[in-house]
Order: structure tokens, then sequence, then C-alpha cells
């Protein structure tokens, strides 16, 4: 009997993900010993969460492998992990107020967090299927009990029970699609697969194109792509409004980075016959998301149906393959986090205890009231539309760049048509802050933490629209 | 060279930024003078720029001022660059020096508006955008340029909120310019996708060697570049949303749905001269359009009494004798007309604000008439803004319409339709804006409301614009010289006195139709008793004449007028237009429908796309 060869261990390069769990522990430990202010927890947190970022950096040679090539630390990792820390940062930041406002008293939430964290960061660097698979279920696991974190708010705990239910039936698909990739190629690590892939002899293997489509089946659903997007409106609704811009941004940016990982950097040689189904997922997810939040009238609804079609777009990056496609896919993500804290950062301003004001109609008139604020959410609206210069402009201009070098014209042409039908539902916001009478009264409570985030994600958004060079260079490294 | 020219762009947006933050705390003469200054300061710095190019020929063939590279992917970059070039030049001229004039009478018109700062603070965005659009290096700040006038003209068109009739307008007029950056932007993913590149220069130097004449790629470019410039342009079939944006403030029509904004399409078409003529298919296309266009706007605006729609339908027809001057393919003429019709078309509005003013706040002519007396400045320089329009000889107006009419039919592309329906569609412009003439300031008052004379800082603009609608037709071959360095060609002077003569002759009889059919009573005879003595015998039994026009002419002409606007316009093309947004409307309603919030309905689906998606992938 053959001996089982120990793996490598390179604990440096695994720095990221230690410091977060032991981060989060501390978070858990420290609960038990302070009393109700939670303001020390939101420190450790905050403080992890900056380490982490740098010691992520600790490698700089890159790339490099470590436990037997099932973990690699690369540009692509470095870069997103830092755009976890920094969305989750948010995330925390965002929610102080928030929790003490709508009183969610748990001390767990802080480190939920910070595991999810964890999750994604490892999503970012596995190159193998295992460890994908890990990822993924940490995070989602995570994200199940953040979406129910409001015990006695049925709404919350309607949306951690379906996003459960059918995140369960999703894994299925991505679990059962491993495993044939696995029985076809006798590996579960990304680098043997590649090279299989190359030297031809499982291209054409039935059982191989199979497991190829259950796993884009099982990705699209954790990314929410149509036509696996049916919990998203749901489940971003019923979930606190910081928790939703969580979700919207990390989890989502972790999964693609895998979802790039498997498909554009694996098998770009049987690009064919995965390429025609993301780019199908991909109009679809355009046309669906974008028309399905033309008649909504709840902004948390609206920003989940314009997240959809955030995903078609994204999914763009991966169909390029190319490395302008990784380069843009991580440019956006990053502008993506920034318009979204901003936005949701906005939507927790104007709720108050008790009445979260989420109807768009609550908006009417808050330009007058507010003028900053109604400037704020204009300008990430239409961010999010894609207008110069703002930060969702330039991250489009990528994404269509990169698959424009590839050939993709109907493509791109078909996504701008979608941006345009975007402004209709961004701008009917606008509208309404501007053009409106107010229905009531603004009683709101100005609270520093959530406007420092929307000052940050505001000079983000403006920042990298009117002087992207320096991010896209990092990104194009 | 010529990195001064940023001010052009950065004063009305430093003014906009600083209106909509402080101005509600300025005093209403610091916001007034303070929104002049800024169009005003950019009108000097366009002059400097001027009077370099007259004076360095060797300028004239335009310089790129670039501040700094904004994004970089692959081969493909884009700078943060203005083009200075005489067509650019040209266009400031006329934005920056008619939107200072505007301001200044807005300061008068807007006086009694409660929100005075905002005003100013979209008109100074609005002469930020169209000055981006006409600077634009390439066509990507081109878009951007389109869309933010676009963005301008919704918030000004919509200025008063309260006004549900107003939103509407705004409301249309964005999404049909919408459907024109659509065009727009896909056109410049075609040239991007066969030139690589999207800086003009460029692209125009490239085309030449890319394109053969009428080559598919060409033709699908200039018609998506074309439905942009329609749509700017109202020109059939995207035209309907311009006589409704008349909701919006007269200052707004004046400047943003006369005199800039609306020639926007002219100017593409003029700047991408080189993709055009490597399409001649589109360029007939685009005159046939134009003429169409010209006598269609023209046929209703001859039964309006809106005072302010006869003069949009008017905008629109003229837009179309531009579009066919271009289409025949002289550029420098349509830009000619382009800058006459500036002058004195927002003339003719602001003209119509101060008697709409003057008459609080009447815009129906049939409720006004006898105006001479109570308003004798802005009746003049109304009655010299309706002269230089139906081209009466020796204003500005005759000379630009008389070179489009008479090229119409000489130049190589022109032929004697297109000729014969802009004689017509001259005759028709005498004819209804004299109609508004003899209605508004002729015959005596019709209601009792005592009009009076605007206050002398709305009625100064109107005499300089009088001034100049009579005399900067003299400077046709200025114009042409100027730009011929762009367009590569001199506009030729066919020497046709027969023609020459009919169409000065057509807007001379439109206007004596006019005269015969709406100078009412004593004052009709008391006039053809000046004007046409020697011939007064003859016209003595004018009624019978009368009945005989009524029945052959007038009749059957208000007829057409009113089934364009009935069934063409209302239930034809506004109709599909709805349509389009009511369907759209449809779709999202199913797909919220969809989303039951079931977890069964929900997985079931789940399920149905995994089968699909399998069925797919195994029958592929």
């Amino acid at each position: 009997m053959e001996p089982i060869p120990a793996p490598s261990i390179d604990l440096v390069s695994l720095a990221p993900v230690l410091v977060l769990t032991v981060f989060g522990i501390m978070v858990l430990v420290t609960d038990l010993f302070i009393g109700k202010n939670k303001s020390a927890l939101v420190f450790i947190s905050l403080t992890g969460l900056l380490m982490a970022a740098i010691s992520s950096l600790a490698k700089y040679d890159l790339p490099v492998y470590s436990f037997n090539g099932a973990y690699i630390v690369d540009h692509l990792s470095v870069f997103f992990t830092f755009i976890f820390c920094i969305s989750s940062a948010l995330a925390i930041l965002v929610s102080i107020d928030f929790n003490q406002r709508e009183g969610i008293k748990v001390g767990e939430y802080y480190s939920l967090i910070l595991f999810c964290t964890v999750g994604m960061v490892l999503l970012a660097s596995s190159t193998d299927m295992i460890m994908i698979f890990l990822g993924i279920e940490i995070v989602s696991i995570c994200l199940y009990v953040l979406a129910g974190i409001r015990r006695n708010d049925p709404k919350s705990n309607e949306a951690a029970l379906k996003y459960f239910l059918l995140g369960a039936f999703a894994t299925g698909f991505l679990l059962y699609g491993m495993a044939l990739i696995y029985g076809t190629t006798g590996s579960t690590k990304l680098t043997i697969i590649a090279e299989m892939i190359r030297e031809g002899s499982v291209r054409s293997e039935p059982l191989m194109l199979m497991g190829v489509v259950l796993l884009i089946i099982g990705f699209g659903f954790k990314v929410a792509s149509v036509p696996f997007h049916m919990w998203a409106p749901d489940v971003y609704q019923g979930a606190p409004t910081p928790v939703t811009a969580f979700m919207a941004v990390g989890p989502k940016a972790a999964t693609l980075a895998a979802f790039f990982r498997v498909f554009a950097e694996t098998m770009p040689e049987i690009s064919p016959s995965w390429g025609i189904l993301l780019y199908i997922l991909s109009v679809l997810s355009m046309f669906i998301g974008n028309l399905g939040a033309i008649m909504q009238t709840n902004i948390k609804r609206l920003l989940a149906f314009s997240s959809v079609a955030h995903v078609g777009y994204l999914l763009i990056a991966i169909i390029a393959k190319n490395s302008l496609g990784s380069a843009s896919l991580m440019f956006y993500m990053l502008a993506y986090a920034f318009m979204i804290f901003g936005a949701f950062g906005i939507v927790i301003l104007i709720g108050r205890k008790g009445d979260e004001n989420l109807e768009i109609e609550n908006y009417s008139g808050l330009a007058y009231k507010h003028p900053i604020l109604a400037l704020s959410m204009t300008i990430f609206l239409l961010s999010l539309g894609g207008l110069p210069p703002l930060a969702g402009f330039v991250a489009k201009f990528y994404i269509f760049s990169a698959a424009l070098k590839e050939g993709f014209v109907v493509l791109v042409i078909l996504a701008v048509l979608n941006s345009a039908i975007s402004f209709y539902y961004y701008l009917k916001v606008v509208v309404y802050m501007y053009m409106k009478e107010p229905i009531k009264e603004f009683n709101i409570t100005l609270s520093p933490m959530t406007l420092f985030v929307v000052a940050i994600a505001l000079f983000g958004t403006l920042h990298l629209g009117i002087f992207p060079g320096p991010i896209i260079a990092l990104a194009q490294y | 060279m010529f990195s001064y020219c940023w001010i052009i762009l950065f004063a009305p947006i430093a003014g906009f930024t600083i209106l909509s933050w402080y101005g509600n705390r300025m005093s209403r003469e610091r916001v007034g003078m303070f929104g002049c200054a800024t169009v005003g300061l950019s009108f000097l710095v366009t002059l400097v720029a001027l009077s370099e190019l007259l004076l360095d020929a060797e300028k004239q063939k335009g310089a790129v001022s670039t501040l700094y590279n904004w994004v970089t992917a692959g081969s493909f970059s884009l700078n943060l660059s203005i083009l200075i070039d005489p067509l650019s030049v040209f266009m400031l001229l006329i934005v920056t020096g008619v939107g200072f004039v505007i301001h200044v009478y807005s300061i008068g018109y807007m006086r009694e508006d409660p929100e005075y700062s905002r005003f100013f603070a979209y008109m100074n965005l609005f002469i930020f955008s169209m000055s981006v659009l006409v600077m634009a290096a390439d066509f990507f700040f081109l878009i951007v340029g389109w869309a933010l006038v676009g963005l301008a003209s919704y918030l000004l068109i919509g200025f008063w909120k309260e006004k549900t009739s107003a939103v509407l307008a705004a409301r249309k007029a964005f999404v049909m310019n919408v459907i024109g950056d659509v065009g727009m932007i896909i056109a410049a993913f075609m040239i991007f996708d066969h030139l690589g590149t999207l800086n003009f220069l460029d692209v125009f130097t490239l085309a030449g060697e890319a394109f053969r004449p009428n080559d598919d790629a060409i033709l699908l470019i200039t018609l998506f570049l074309l439905v942009g410039a329609f749509a700017k342009s109202a020109q059939i079939p995207l035209h309907t949303w311009l006589p409704d944006a008349m909701e919006g403030p007269t200052p707004v029509s004046a400047l943003i749905h006369a005199a800039t904004m609306v020639t926007a399409g002219v100017y593409l078409v003029a700047r991408c001269h080189v993709l055009y003529e490597l399409a001649p298919y589109t360029m007939y296309l685009i005159a046939t359009v134009g003429v169409v266009t010209a006598i269609f706007a023209g046929s209703m605006g001859m039964v309006q009494y809106d005072i302010k729609r006869v003069i949009a339908y008017s905008t629109m027809s003229q837009l179309g004798y531009m579009f066919l001057a271009a289409g025949v393919g002289m550029y420098s003429i349509a830009m000619f007309h382009l800058m006459t019709h500036a002058f004195f078309k927002a003339l003719l509005f602001l003209g119509a604000g101060s008697v709409i003013h003057g008459s609080n706040d009447e815009q129906d002519i049939r409720q006004m008439g006898g105006l001479r007396q109570a308003m004798p400045i802005t009746h003049i320089t109304f009655l010299i803004g309706s002269l230089a329009l139906a081209g009466f000889p020796l204003t500005s107006g005759f000379f630009s319409k008389e070179a489009i009419i008479i090229n119409a039919y000489h130049s190589d592309m022109g032929n004697i339709v297109f000729w014969a329906i802009a004689v017509l569609g001259a005759a028709m412009t005498g004819f209804y804006i004299f109609r508004v003439y003899f209605y508004t300031f002729v015959g005596q008052p019709r209601t009792s409301v005592h009009a009076h004379e605007s206050p002398p800082i709305m009625t100064a603009p109107l005499v300089l614009l009088a001034f100049f609608s009579l005399t900067v037709g003299f400077g046709g071959y200025m114009v042409d010289d100027f730009l011929a360095t762009y367009f590569g060609m001199h506009m030729p002077h066919p020497d046709d006195p027969v023609f020459e003569t009919i169409g000065v002759g057509a807007g001379l009889v439109g206007i004596a139709a006019a005269i015969v059919f709406y100078m009412t009573g004593k004052d009709r005879l008391e006039f053809i008793k000046q004007m046409l003595a020697p011939v007064y015998d003859l016209l003595f039994h004018k009624y019978y004449i009368d009945e005989i026009y009524d029945y052959l002419i007038v009749k059957p002409t208000r007829a057409t007028g009113a089934f364009m606007e009935e069934k063409v316009e209302r239930d034809g093309i506004d109709m599909a237009v709805d349509q389009v947004g009511t369907q759209v409307r449809e779709v999202s309603r199913v797909i919220s429908l969809w989303q039951s919030g079931k977890v069964r309905t929900y997985a079931f689906n789940m399920i149905v796309g995994v089968v699909i998606i399998l069925m797919f992938v195994v029958f592929q």
C-alpha cells in the first residue's frame, strides 16, 4: 500500500483565513463578558478585517500554490480578499446604528460576518472543487443565519427558511456536478482537470458535459442568475437591510471569483459548450432583472431585481474568459460594493424604528428636506445604471471591452440596451425624490456611522469613476 | 493648444453646481447675474478661440486639447479631450451667444417664479451639456453630451412640476431621446468594431479605406447615427415630443427647442459628413425625410391656435430644411440656415414669450389681437422675426432658405421633386407665421385683458436678436469660407433666375394668403388699400374669391392638417410609442406575478429551468 503523502502545509498563505477565524472566535468569547454595549465587538471585528487584508499581502511572489495545489494565493485571490474585507467592514459599520434601532442585540451577528468572510476568502483562493464546495457552504450557512437574525420578525424568518430550502436544493446540483467531473477526470483539483481537458481526452465525454451543466446550475443559484433567481427578491426584502447589502456584494463576488476560476481559467478549451449556456443565462438575467424591476414599489425588491440584472453583466466577464475579463470582474465588484453599500446606507437612514419606509413613495420630496442624502442616492443609482463619469460606468466599460475583444458584439449591444432600460427605474426613484411632494414627515435620525459609510461609498463611487487608472492598473497587474 | 477652451465647459458647470447649492440663499439679482455671467464668460472665450482660428489658417485644421487619460482597455483608450475646429467654434458661438441673450431675457421672464435659482442652475447645466456635445473629440463624449442635453431638456420641460401636462411632456421627450441615444450607442459600437477607434479625426481618416460606398456596414452605421439625429431634431417619425415640449417655460423653448439642442442632429450629420458621403443612400433618405418633415410640420402649423405650438411646428419644418440641405450635400448651407434660424426662431419664441407674459399667460391666439399698440417693441421685433422666417427678401432667412431651395434642385443629389416640395413648404411658412402675426398683433383686442409691454430686460434681447435676424444673412460668404476647411468645399451659387424667383415668390404668396384670410374687417380693407391701391379694384370682388379659396384651398388644407394631427400623429405614431411603454410595463407585471412567494413554486421553477437547460445541452 502506498503511503498517503502528507500535504505541504503553508500557513502563511492561509493567513487571512486564520486571522479571520481567530477574530471571529474572539468576538464570540468577548461577547460573553461584556454587557449590552456591543461596540467592543465592532472594534474587534474591524481590527480583524484590517489585519486579514494586510496579511493577504504576506506572499509577494505570486502565484503560490499550497496544500498540494488545493489552495492558491494569486492576484485574483488577493484583490478579492481586499474586496471582501472592505465590504464586510462596510456591512459592520452600517449595522451598528441599524441594530441599535431595531433591537438586534446578539453578538454572534459580528462573528457570523467574519466567518462568512472566511468562506469567501476560501472560495476565491480554492483550486480544488472540494475546497470550493466548503467555501460555498461556509458562506451559505452564515447567510442563512444572518438573514433570519431578527428572530421575532416573521418576514426575516421566512426569508431565512426560503433561502435555506432553495439553497440546499441548489447545493445538490453543485455537488452532483462536481461528482460527475471527478468521475470523468479522476481528480477534484482544477489544475489536473485543466490539464486533462487540454489533452483532449475528456472533452467530448457526455458525463463531463453534464457535470459542467450542473455546476453552472449550482453557481447560477448562488449568484441569483435567471432562472434560479426567484429567491433573491423575497430574501433581499425579508432580511435585515445591512444583511441584504452584505449578501448582495461579498458572497456574490466570492462565488463569481470561483465561477471564473472553474470556467474561464480551468476549461477555456471547451468554452463553446458552457459559453453558450452562460450567454443565455446572462441575457435572460439582464432582461428579466431589468424588466422585473420596473414595476417594483419596494426599494429593496427593486434593488434585488437590479442585482439580478447586474449578475447578467458580470457573467459577461466570465464569458469573455480573458485577462481583461478577470480584471474587469474585480473592478466591477469593487465599484459595485461602493454603490450598493451607499444605496442601502441611504435606505437604512430613511427608515426609523417600527417603520422602515421601504416604499419608493416614501422617498417623495427627499430632496427638499435632505438635499445631500437625495443627491447621494441619485449618484449611487445613476452609477448602478452606468452613467459616466461614475464608477458603474467605468466598470461596465471594462466588462464590455473584455467581451468586445473576444468578438461578442451582439451580447454587448444587448447589455447596453439593458443599461438603457435600467435607467427607467433608477430614474423613477430620482423623480420621486426631486419632483414629488413629500407624503409624510421625514423623521430621520442622521446616525453618524451610517453617514460615514455613505460618505465612503460616495468617495469610492466618484473616485473610481473619475480616476479609475490606478485601480485598473492594480486589477490588470 | 486651445487649453483655455476648457473654460467654456467649466464656467457653466461651476454655475450649475454653485446655483444648485447656494442658489436659495442668494438674492434674486445675484442669481440672475451669476447665471448670465457664466454663460457670458463662455461666450467671450469662444470669441477668443474664433479670433485665433481666423488669424491663423493653419489652426483651422482643428486641434485636440487633452486633459488626461481617463480609461484604457487594451488598445482602446479614452481621453478627456475637446476638439476645437471651425465647426465646433461655429456651434459654440450660437450655443453660448444665443444662450447668453436668452439667459438675460430669463431674468425678466422668470422674475416671479419661486424657483428662480433652480431655473438658472438647469439652464447652466444645459449650456454645459450642449458645449460637451459640440466640443467632443470622439463619439463617446458626443454621446455623453447627447444624453446630457436630453437630461437637461427633461428637467427644463418638466420645470413646473405641479403641472401634470408638463411632467408628462418631459417624460415623453426623455423616452424619445433615449431611443435616439440607443441608436447612437449601437452606431458607436459598430464604428469601433470596424475601425478600432472612436476618435473623430481617426475615424474620418480611416473610414475612406475601410468602407466602400454603400457598404452594408457604413449604411447601418449612418442609419443608426441617424436614429439619434432624428430623435434629437424631431424629424418624422421621432418628432412627437417637440410640440408637447412647449409645456416648458418659453425661454427654454427658445434656447433648447429652437436655437440649439434640436439642431444637434444637423450638427451630427455635418460633423460626420465623411461617413455620410460614403453612404449616398442614407443621404437620399436624409433629404427625403427632411423635405417630408418640412411640409408635414408646416401643414400642421397652419391649423394650430396655441402660439407656441405653431412656432414649434415651424421649428420642425425648418429643421427639415436643414436636413434637406445636408442630405443633398450642402453642409455649409445647412449650418448657415442653422445659424439664421437660431436667431430668428429664438426671436420669435422670445417674442411669443413676451406676448404671453404681457397678456397674463394667455397662449391661444384667438384670445389675442391688436397687441400692436400695447406692445410696440414686441410687435416690431416679432414682425422682423416673421419676415425672416418667411424668407422675405434681404432678411437673414431669405439668404439661407433661398440657398437651400435652389440647391435642392441644382446640387448633384437634388431633383425637381425636392425643389417643388421645398417651395410648397416655403409658401406654408409664410402663411402660418403671418396668420399668427395677424391674429396676435393686428385688429381689435378680443378680450378685455389689458396687455402691457414687457420690461426692458426682456425687450433688449428682442431688439438684439431682431438686429441679427435682419443682418446675419449678409454673412453667408463668411460662414462658407470659415467652414470650407472642414467640409472641404465651398457652396456653389447656381445662377438660375427663374427658380430663384419662384422660391422667393412662394414665401410672398404665403404671406399674401395670410393677409387675405386673416386680416379682419376694417383692418384688412385699410391694409389692402395702402399696400395694393393699384389693384384694389381687381380685389374688390374679394368675397367671391374668398369663397372659392375657401372651398379649394382653406378647407382641404385644414382638413389635411387636422387629419395629420388626429390620425397620423395621435392615433398612429403616438399610439405606437405609447404601446411600447405599455407592453414593457405589462411584461414587468407578469414577471412580478411569477414571483408568488411560495417556496414550492420557486423550487418547481428551478426544476423547469434545469430540465430546459439539460434538454438544450442534449439536443444541441
